[in-house]
């Protein structure tokens, strides 16, 4: 016997002479504390609102987004909505499309926050194009004032389309679409109230359902359109939570036997959620899509962890015969440290993902350790405090059900137990290595940032993504913008070679592989020079003059979010092909090149990035930054933990190795499944492995008890599994049925992010029962030298009289 | 002093000469101060898109096909279908290319660039660059010595030496300061000139002298083309197409009596005739900028895509269906098809080709 197994030991006793008489002393006044502080939170929890904070989901530290942040008031505004109208056949120089094209602009003028003056399509006053007559310019709108729906006046329209620049971006290149483009306004000009997203979102829908039918489709991309499909996805998602309730309910039930201790088990669970939820608000976050994954989580630990001690509590009575109240206090003594250095274990590991420097990520950290505090009070106080009080309803009907359980249960056990010889333990580890090899060999091919066409929020196959990616084939614009900032000196807007400059880098960012197209002012101011020259292709230029190049660019507007209001700052808005994160990098790694090479104007600096897509750039980067330094902390943490916990390098091995082959696997899980690592599924990973410890810390802690006390390694396995092995397999089962429903999420990282966990914990559980005990074959002989020195200590002396 | 010492102090001098030119550099270096600093040519970027990029002309060199356009770009293409950018010296935009023969051609562009290539259209070097002037519009070389560039503002030059060296023409019909937009040879060898609001210039001695035209148009001419043995087609602004049998012919007006916020347009037959000139009536009312003819018939192209087939013979003129809708400005037949450049690139016209076999079987442009 070794110094440290005693002081463990007493340590252990100390913890519990402390805690116990707060839970078993003053029962009712605890039952009243946590009952009032439950509403209180319950009250709170009720206040809490859905948040899609977007700047929450970016690096906020990260250089680019210094860039983003600098500009965002003058570039930032680009919150457009677009509306396509495709004639499903023939063109849309057709009277009743024309028709169509104009009541569709009529009705996106009135959708609420829309800027008015600012709506844009071919038929709207903001769109002319120029004629040149003998004395100068005639500016006239495309669609004659005496618009009447012939085919003559199509035909004028036609030609007109052709003068006003506007191919490509109001009409598609083939003539079969045309757009209606507006900006919504964030806050309301008179209220200064903030802009309903939804509501948007839902005006459009109408508008949709009004003019889609056999001859035209309506397609509609836009911010406030991901909003609204997001928060109708999000509802979605409460009625995953019903669904998974009533799984587990059903699980409990057919688990444990008895529907009332099933229900005591679920009921406390809700409390710990409640708890999460409460706390959540009472330190000021809201619910935002990322967040709605913890309460699963919570839901699902408390579930497990509940059900192992009613589970307990039950054999106990049933076996011995125990009051409820020795039951509460044998159960409590046995799995009150396991279970609280299990759950610290979690928190532990989902605290490392703080780390990462993306708020939604660190809410997410704290979300769920403010979940873990409401498990381990449900778990460790409420719950002993709870069943103390209680009976078993029918002690000879559960005893009977459970022998009938247990029959089968242990037929199957026993052949189990095998896995802990040695030939079994080879093949196993053997396939292990196998799978290993295989982890290792995928894991370079792990994509970073977005792998999926469209807005990464929505599934691919969502009709928003196939809006968005029909209107890129037709038009130039996408909802992939990488914005590059061309930081210069005040009223650049009439200095000619920093103008050349910028016009020179954008068409080389043109030419960059991954970009589709590239807006500028100079897209605009070109035109206008050129509308003021005769409309002649070649005046359409910078002009050298700088009367003339400051009459050319002041005609562009700073509302366009191409330069800001004293010409210091100009956008170059770079429409990408995809945000795959390699075509991020490699536009990212052609800018820096120009930066450091090819700029000769020392005046002007290219800095990255705004736009969507730069700052999807910026959180690559940040991913891709701390994707291996989370891999270590949680397993430095993780192991530490295990070390704590058994004091033996069987301990840590049997559980660090089969979580860490879980892990590595998960990546090419991520390969096959082409799930890209991001914000969403970068926590994913800390979380799996924070779970999946759990399950290893219960089955190795009672494999090991038993060895402690003399027991086969066979024979202490096929205790463990009649134990708490079946809680694992349960916990197992349960935990991906809560977590599976998110696999028919619409969103996009909900969807991934359920695929992930739903492996991790499947296959963490099998680790625990498969891969563990052939583990412990090799490496567990070093318990039986920790012969005594039971883990669940004092258990025992429940049943004497106090 | 020995030849060693000698050596060693002339090597201090070099050094501190060196020493003092870096400074000297760096006090007035124009990375410092670029709005000060003379601009110097810039090469154009190798871009994997500059076939379709704007393209301001199309000409031939032999078999090759030669367009020149936005940003410096210059591209070539063997087949029609298939073009390569090659090497340019400017980065600034070029509006036309001509070739003498298949070896030996000119671009000119903004900032009063020329270009010459010796190897049809290959390699390009720079003749002439003066950022501070305006852009040259036209280039025509009478042969491998003498040419001529004219462009914004009335600019004029020759050139006696191939293009090695330019000098601006001292001549009465730049005093009004029009741009002067293109230039071409007749038939019969008469220069002629087409520019702003209408104005209108030939020379019957190759460049030596030039006379001012009397107009039948008050808006701007883009571009003028032989017709027949002695006659001229111009056409610009708004479609307008005008036809002279003898540009020699054609009433003159001194450059004294010319104002260029008082002109009319002459649409009455008779005061037309009088000057020498006949209106062509056109299906269109698109600017045109640039065209081709073979003698007796041309094609033009412009604004909207617009491609008219005129017969010189007073024909009726037919609008094409051209599947562009935006700006072209340059055509050229090309193996039985033609190819046009302009807003969106190269590209072929294969409408055109079924509408005008006779052109489209034609050579290299007159």
């Amino acid at each position: 016997m070794s110094g440290p197994g005693m002081s463990q030991n007493s340590v252990a006793r100390h913890i519990l002479r402390l805690v116990e008489p707060i839970i078993f002393g003053h029962r009712r006044a605890l039952l009243i504390v946590l009952g009032v502080a439950t509403l209180l939170l319950a009250w709170q929890a009720s206040m809490l609102k859905p948040q899609a904070g977007w700047l929450k989901m970016v690096p906020q530290q990260h250089p680019y987004m210094q860039v983003f942040l600098k500009h965002y008031a003058s570039f930032g505004g680009a919150n457009t909505i677009v509306v396509a109208l495709k004639a499903r056949h023939g063109t849309i120089y057709e009277p009743q499309f024309m028709d169509r094209l104009r009541q569709v602009t009529d009705a996106v003028f009135f959708v609420p926050g829309v800027d008015r003056s600012r709506v844009k399509s071919i038929f709207t006053p903001n769109t002319i194009y120029v004629d040149v007559i003998e004395d100068g310019l005639a500016g006239a709108t495309v669609v004659p004032g005496d618009y009447a729906p012939t085919p003559e006046m199509v035909q004028r329209i036609r030609a007109n389309v052709g003068k006003a620049n506007v191919i490509g971006r109001l009409v598609s290149e083939d003539e079969t679409s045309a757009l209606v483009l507006a900006e919504l306004q964030d806050l309301d000009p008179v209220s200064r109230a903030p802009l309903d997203y939804v509501a948007v979102g839902r005006q459009l829908e109408k508008i949709r359902e009004q003019f889609e039918d056999d001859r035209v489709s309506v397609e509609i991309i836009g911010f406030a359109k991901v909003v609204h499909d997001m928060t109708e996805a999000s509802v979605e998602v409460a009625m995953f939570f019903v669904v998974a309730l009533l799984c587990m309910a059903l699980l409990l039930w057919i688990y444990i036997g008895s529907l009332s201790l099933a229900m005591i088990v679920l009921l406390t669970s809700l409390v710990a959620c409640v708890w999460e939820l409460g706390l959540l608000h009472l330190v000021g976050y809201g619910l935002d899509p990322f967040a709605m994954l913890v309460p699963f989580l919570i839901m699902a630990v408390s579930v497990s962890h509940g059900v192992q001690y009613v589970n307990a509590w039950a054999n106990e009575i049933s076996t011995r015969g125990a009051t409820g109240y020795q039951a509460s206090l044998a159960t409590f003594r046995a799995l009150a440290i396991p279970g609280v250095v299990a759950l610290l274990t979690n928190v532990a590991g989902f605290s490392t993902i703080y780390l990462i420097d993306i708020d939604v990520i660190r809410e997410m950290s704290i979300n769920a350790a403010f979940g873990m505090a409401g498990v381990i009070l449900v778990n460790k106080a409420l719950l002993p405090a709870v069943l103390s009080y209680l009976r078993l309803p029918n002690v000879e009907k559960f005893r009977h059900a459970q022998a009938v359980r247990e029959r089968i249960g242990d037929a199957v056990f026993r052949r189990m137990s095998v896995l802990t010889e040695r030939g079994p333990a080879i093949a196993v580890i053997c396939v292990c290595i196998g799978l290993a090899v295989y982890g290792a060999l995928r894991y370079p091919q792990v994509q970073i940032g977005d792998t999926t066409e469209g807005v990464p929020e929505l599934r691919p196959d969502s009709r928003f993504n196939r809006d968005a990616r029909q209107i890129a084939r037709d038009f130039w614009l996408s909802t992939d913008i990488f914005t590059v900032v061309a930081e210069t000196f005040p009223d650049a807007c009439i200095d000619y070679r920093a103008m050349a400059e910028i016009d020179r880098f954008a068409w080389y960012l043109r030419n960059t592989a991954g970009v589709r197209d590239v807006f500028t002012l100079f897209d605009m101011s070109k035109l206008a020079y050129a509308g003021l020259n005769e409309g002649r292709l070649n005046a359409q230029v910078i002009p050298r003059d700088k009367y003339s190049l400051a009459q050319s660019t002041a005609l562009v507007p700073t509302t366009t979010g191409l330069l800001n209001k004293d010409c210091s700052a100009l956008a170059i808005q770079a429409y990408t092909t995809d945000h795959k994160a390699s075509t991020l990098a490699g536009i990212v790694e052609a800018v820096k090149r120009y930066e450091a090479g090819e700029n000769q104007d020392r005046r002007v600096q290219f800095r990255l990035a705004s736009g969507n897509n730069g700052v999807m750039a910026a959180t690559n980067e940040e991913v891709r930054r701390n994707e291996l330094p989370v891999v270590i902390y949680v397993y430095a943490v993780v192991l530490l933990f295990l070390w704590l916990s058994f004091r033996t390098v069987s301990g840590v091995l049997c559980v660090g190795l089969p979580l860490a082959l879980v892990t590595l696997l998960g990546y090419a899980l991520m390969v096959e499944m082409g799930i890209g690592l991001k914000v969403a599924t970068l926590p994913v990973l800390a979380f799996a492995c924070g779970i999946g410890v759990d399950y290893g810390i219960y089955s190795y802690s009672t494999v090991a008890a038993g060895m402690r006390r003399g027991l086969s390694l066979r024979d202490a396995y096929y205790e463990k599994m009649r134990s708490t092995g079946k809680a694992t397999l349960f916990t197992g089962v349960g935990l991906a049925s809560g977590v599976a429903m998110w696999i028919f999420s619409k969103l996009q990282f909900q969807r991934d992010m359920g695929i992930l966990l739903v492996f991790g914990f499947t296959a963490n559980m099998i680790g625990a029962i498969v891969v563990l005990p052939a583990l412990a074959h090799f490496l567990a002989r070093e318990e039986y030298r920790h012969r005594n020195k039971d883990l669940t200590v004092g258990a025992e002396e429940a049943f004497q009289p106090r | 002093m020995d030849d060693r010492m000698k050596r060693r102090s002339l090597a201090a001098l070099v050094v501190a000469a060196v020493w003092f030119a870096a400074g000297a550099a760096r006090a007035d270096d124009p990375a410092q101060d670029p709005a000060q600093a003379q601009r110097a040519p810039r090469p154009a970027l190798m871009a994997p898109l500059a076939a379709s990029a704007p393209l301001l002309d199309l000409a031939r060199a032999g078999r090759r096909l030669v367009a020149v356009g936005a940003r410096g770009n210059i591209v070539v293409s063997d087949d029609g279908r298939d073009w390569q950018q090659v090497h340019s010296p400017v980065d600034v935009m070029l509006t036309r290319v001509f070739f003498l023969d298949a070896r030996r051609g000119w671009a000119v562009g903004y900032d009063g660039a020329i270009l010459q290539t010796g190897d049809g259209g290959r390699h390009w070097s720079v003749q002439r660059w003066v950022p501070d002037r305006g852009p040259l519009y036209d280039v025509l070389f009478l042969d491998a010595q003498r040419g001529f560039a004219v462009g914004s503002y009335g600019a004029l030059l020759r050139s006696d030496d191939g293009g090695a060296h330019w000098q601006e023409i001292d001549s009465p019909i730049r005093e009004p300061g029009l741009h002067f937009n293109a230039i071409a040879r007749l038939a019969d060898g008469t220069l002629f000139i087409a520019g702003e609001r209408g104005m209108l210039a030939r020379s019957a001695d190759e460049g030596a002298s030039w006379t001012m035209l009397d107009s039948p148009y008050r808006g701007s001419m883009f571009g003028v083309l032989p017709s027949g043995a002695h006659g001229a087609m111009i056409f610009g602004l708004r479609g307008s197409i005008y036809v002279t049998d003898d540009a020699r012919a054609v009433r003159s007006i001194a450059v004294d009596g010319w104002d260029e916020f008082d002109r009319e347009t002459v649409s009455d037959p008779a005061a037309l005739a009088a000057l020498g000139w006949r209106h062509v009536d056109s299906p269109s009312h698109e600017s045109l900028f640039r065209g081709i003819a073979d003698g007796d018939q041309a094609l033009l192209t412009g604004v909207n895509g617009v491609v008219l087939q005129v017969p010189a013979d007073g024909g009726p003129v037919r609008a094409l269906a051209s599947a562009e809708n935006e700006t072209l400005s340059g055509l050229q037949p090309f193996d039985g098809q033609w190819i046009a450049v302009g807003l969106r690139g190269a590209r072929a016209l294969p409408v055109v080709a079924a509408t005008s076999p006779r052109l489209a079987t034609a050579g290299a442009k007159p």
